[in-house]
Formats: C-alpha cells, structure tokens, sequence
C-alpha cells in the first residue's frame, strides 16, 4: 500500500510490513441501514432492529482455524486499538492468495459508538491515519489486525 | 371497481437495502421488535426473520456459494403478502373482518377482528400474524389508505431500484414476462415468474420474479386453500355417521329382540 507518511501522530503506530502479529487483512465499510458512525441512526429504532449490533465478517476457513462459530464473540486488534463484535461467518468472505499463500480477510462495518437504542465499539480506532500519496485523502479502508476468540 | 391492481417484484434486481420495509413501518407505524433492541441473528443481514403482524414487507437474504466460491450468488429478495385471488384468510374469516377491496386486494379490518387468529393458519405463506399493539390480525393492507388517495404504496415508492413495481396486474404481467425474456435471452435462464397466471389460487396479485426453486425461497411451490380439504373431510366424516348409524341400528335391534 503507497502512504503519505506525514502524518505520524501519537495514537497512530503502524504495523511492520508482514508482522506476524496481525496476520489478517482488515477493511470496514458502509451498511444500508446506517448513517456514518451511526449517531443518527442507532437512534431510530426502524433502523435498529433491521441492523441491531456490530459485527465482523470472517470466512468459515479462518472460523474453523480460530474456533470461532457464528454469534461468538471475537476481539480484533490493531496496532492502535482493540475492539469487540459479533462473529457473523460467511462464504462471502474469501481467503486471499498472496505471494502463494493464503492470507485471510475479515470486513466490518463501521456504524457503531457508545450512545443509541444499540451500542458497540467504535470500528474507526483500529484503522490508520494515513493518505493515498497523489491527493492524501484519508486511506484508512484496508490495514492489517488479529482476530482472537473472546 | 377499479382495476385490480398488485406487486411485481423483481428479485434480480433486490439490493438488500431494506428501503421497503422502514417505508412500509414508517407509513403504517408500525412498532419495532423489541424498540429497535433487537439482536443479531447471524443469518446473513436478515435480523426481522418473517412476515409478521408488525413485519408487512421482508427482505429475505439467501447465501448460495459452493465451497471453493468457484460459483456464488447472494439471492435478496422482499417478500409480501401475496394479495391471492382466492385468499385462504378471506375464506375462513369468521366475521367477515377480512374483505376484498375495489381495487382487488385483501385488506383486514382492525375493528372488526376479534383475534381468533383462524387465518393465520389458514395463510399458506404464513404472511399474518398478531399485531401485539391492536391484539388483532395484522398484514400488508397494499396501503390502502394511500390507494383511496391515489398514491402508490410506500414500499415501491421507495424501492430505488424497482425491485417493487405496483401497477395493474394486467400491465404488470405483460411487463413481468418481457423481463422474464429479456434475462433468458441474456444467458440467465432459470429466470421465471411464481403466480403470475390464474394456475396458482386463480393469481396472485402480488407475484414474484425468482431465479430458483420456491422452496428456496420459503415460498410453497403448490399453495392450497384450507376449503380443498373440505372434500376429503365431508367423505370422511360421511363415512364415520355411515358407520355410527350402522352401530345404532345393529344395537336397536339387538335390544328390540331382548324378551
């Protein structure tokens, strides 16, 4: 990945290039039911009940790997952070094969805080501060982290 | 009465985006499971489950992919109640709460049902269920009081891609079996429609495009009406007051030899 490396600020480590402690590619994203952090949102309890706690996306591969099962908790990690979510196991996630290997991948989306009829960590602390290198718009959606059971 | 009129819902082009339902909530306010407390239910984005008395439109998330993802597809799909020709609910009504309205769909009246929740099991798409506020059977009414006033109903109003499509049923199938042609013609040939002839309950005013089996998408492939159990019930009970007389005859007898 090319980052704009100007911006080392505390609170914001990034990880080693292949460091064994965050072996997994991470990326969060947008659900339809939700509005950016959700502080809108999480208030509306239409909107709640179709999307009703934070969750993470992993393959039944790294599932299996990490003995995890579907609604177990799981706690994901970062160099900047640490959070929890629900296991939600899915074939929509696939392995990745890089450089001949097989490097796992879990999604998540990012609509969650601390006040509202539902509540959950807050995805956006695990990410980096960093900038694509043209423009340096903030290039946070893809980053390395663990996953444990827990 | 007006022209009868329905749903034709598109599932191939369903994005998930659940639009309909919070419309359908937003315009018939109707409560939400638990005051929006729901909990996860770890069946794909699917967290209302069903067609209930506060749920009138469900989008149901089916995850197709074999185990190497050499072939996968994610199926969404809104369902509704199916507005049939010959309503199963209708039929068994005992207090008639339950009528056909001048634009040829089924709607329950909330003042006059009393609960007995006879058409619940009589629905043979398990589309109502008791509304826990009103304590009466409650379903999609095809927002009739939006109908009276010439407004489509608020989920095909707010379906973005025209997944939902509301219009006479007639202009509806003629359009319905276009697409149909257009997917088989563009290599997508399980495409097909479900209850959009007179073969299934004389027609179901709200019908589906799907592109697999019903039952994948817990849709009965052959529904049927409670009253085509009557036949077999009437031999049945026929044949038992056949066999009851014969017993009191043969006992009356009996008794009328005893000195």
């Amino acid at each position: 990945m090319c980052i704009r490396d100007s911006w080392k600020t505390d609170g914001n480590p990034l990880a080693d290039v292949a460091d064994p402690k965050f072996p997994y590619v991470g990326t969060t994203y947008r659900l339809t039911e939700h509005y950016l952090s959700g502080a809108m949102s999480r208030w509306n309890p239409w909107l709640t009940e179709l999307m009703p706690e934070l969750f993470i996306e992993l393959s039944p591969e790294l599932a299996t790997e990490k003995g995890i099962a579907n609604l177990d908790w799981v706690k994901i990690s970062s160099p900047r952070a640490q959070v929890r979510a629900k296991a939600l196991v899915t074939r929509r996630l696939r392995p990745l094969q890089i450089d001949g290997s097989t490097v796992h991948h879990v999604g998540m989306p990012w609509h969650w805080g601390y006040e509202g009829l539902t509540t959950g960590d807050i995805m956006n602390e695990l990410t980096p501060l960093v900038g694509d290198p043209n423009v340096s718009i903030h290039e946070g959606k893809a980053f390395v982290c663990n996953v444990e059971k827990g | 009465m007006a022209e009868p009129v329905g749903f034709f819902t598109d599932t191939t082009v369903c994005i998930g985006c659940k639009a309909c339902e919070v419309a359908c909530k937003q315009w018939n306010q109707l409560p939400a499971t638990e005051g929006g407390q729901n909990t996860l239910s770890g069946d794909s984005y699917d967290n209302t489950r069903k067609l209930d008395g506060t749920h009138w439109r469900h989008v149901q998330f089916i995850e197709q992919f074999t185990e190497d993802r050499s072939d996968g597809r994610w199926l969404m799909m809104s369902d509704v109640c199916k507005h049939c020709v010959q309503a199963g609910c209708l039929e068994v009504c005992p207090t008639n709460a339950i009528i056909r309205t001048e634009f040829d769909t089924v709607v329950i009246q909330s003042d006059v049902c009393n609960g007995c929740k006879a058409c619940i099991a009589a629905c043979p798409f398990g589309v109502i269920d008791i509304n826990p506020v009103s304590n009466t059977a409650q379903k999609c009414t095809l927002c009739y009081d939006r109908l009276q006033n010439g407004l489509e109903p608020a989920c095909s109003k707010a379906c973005p891609t025209d997944s939902i499509q509301f219009g006479s049923v007639k202009e509806l199938r003629e359009r319905a079996a276009t697409r149909v042609q257009q997917l088989h013609d563009g290599g997508e040939k399980r495409a097909y429609l479900y209850g959009a002839d007179e073969k299934m309950l004389g027609g179901l005013n709200s019908f589906f495009l799907l592109v697999d089996r019903p039952e994948v998408y817990k849709l009965p492939p052959d529904p049927k009406l409670p009253s085509s159990n009557v036949p077999m019930s009437a031999l049945v009970s026929g044949l038992g007051a056949l066999v009851a007389a014969a017993i009191a005859l043969v006992n009356f007898r009996n008794r009328t030899k005893e000195p």
